[in-house]
């Protein structure tokens, strides 16, 4: 239960709040056509960054789940669930950058 | 109905086919679903990148820029500032199956259905703030601030609406509701 809500909890929704809001106002504002496009390299570049900790923290997250009183074998598996969905993950990351990218301009 | 949306409705079926093939057809166990749940997200992402380019939403792209290694500072706040409110309301969920999964079997699995119905609920006020903040963010930089407020009235009340809406309904199919989750009789008075 724990491990499969740590997944589903979509940390890239929440890291693409920033083009959500900045995205958006300047595509509007029309000064800078490329403005939006730019947001959209910088969020893949931050939000792949900011991945790095996350895909590490899954990696090694069998002890964790141990320290976090889960049995042994409930920690194993969800270790390897998660450790076979870090590229998944990405993935996902990439999928809700773009999304925002074409959201902001109304699509 | 926006691209994202087109995308899904042709990715999740394939989700579903690629869990079944993967998990049942080719017996990979465990590991068969996340590795058929990446390959969806990674086809998701691809898809609309074909979207993107080839039908529509291409004109705001000039290609690789340095420009994208500066302003990070308020694209790291403004995300920072999101992770914090996601983060802390995931924390407390988490929280209360730790506890759950400590009182027993039963109160676990009632826990589950809760979390399993809240995700489903949560979809409505998500889609409510993602439409909300382009909303505010597109008025905002047409530099219409008087109906960029309004908007963002519009979106809290249409919020409290819904929140009322389906806690009603909540109220009224609770005793009903958990028997969608499973076979056995035990209600919330056991």
């Amino acid at each position: 239960m724990v491990p499969r809500q740590l997944v589903d909890s979509g940390f890239a929704m929440t890291y693409s709040d920033g083009e959500d809001t900045l995205g958006s106002q300047v595509y509007a504002s029309g000064i800078d056509p490329y403005g939006l496009g730019v947001i959209l390299q910088r969020a893949y570049i931050i939000l792949s960054i900011f991945y790095i900790p996350f895909a590490c923290l899954w990696w090694f997250s069998e002890p964790v789940f141990i320290a976090l009183g889960q049995e042994d074998y409930i920690a194993e598996r969800s270790c390897k669930f998660l450790q076979m969905l870090i590229p998944g993950g990405w993935g996902y990351i990439l999928f809700e950058t773009t999304k925002k990218y074409l959201q902001a301009q109304g699509r | 109905m926006n691209a994202s949306s087109y995308v899904l409705l042709i990715t999740s079926p394939i989700n579903v086919a690629l869990n079944y093939l993967f998990v049942y057809t080719f017996k990979f166990g465990l590991l068969g679903a996340p590795a058929a749940t990446g390959i969806t997200y990674w086809l998701s992402f691809l898809l609309l990148l074909c979207y993107a380019k080839f039908i529509n939403g291409s004109h705001p792209w000039g290609g690789w820029s340095k420009r994208a290694f500066r302003g990070w500072l308020i694209f790291i706040q403004l995300a920072l500032m999101g992770i914090l409110m996601v983060g802390t309301e995931w924390l407390a969920f988490e929280i209360i199956t730790i506890i759950a999964g400590q009182l027993g079997t039963i109160p676990l699995a009632a826990q589950s259905v809760i979390a399993t119905t809240d995700q489903l609920l949560n979809t409505i006020p998500f889609g409510l703030g993602v439409a909300a903040s382009n909303r505010v963010g597109n008025l905002l930089g047409a530099r219409k601030p008087t109906r960029s407020a309004t908007g963002a009235n519009v979106a809290a009340w249409t919020s409290v609406f819904f929140g009322s809406v389906i806690m009603t309904v909540m109220l009224i199919a609770r005793s009903q509701y958990g028997k969608l989750f499973s076979v056995y009789t035990l209600s919330a008075n056991d």
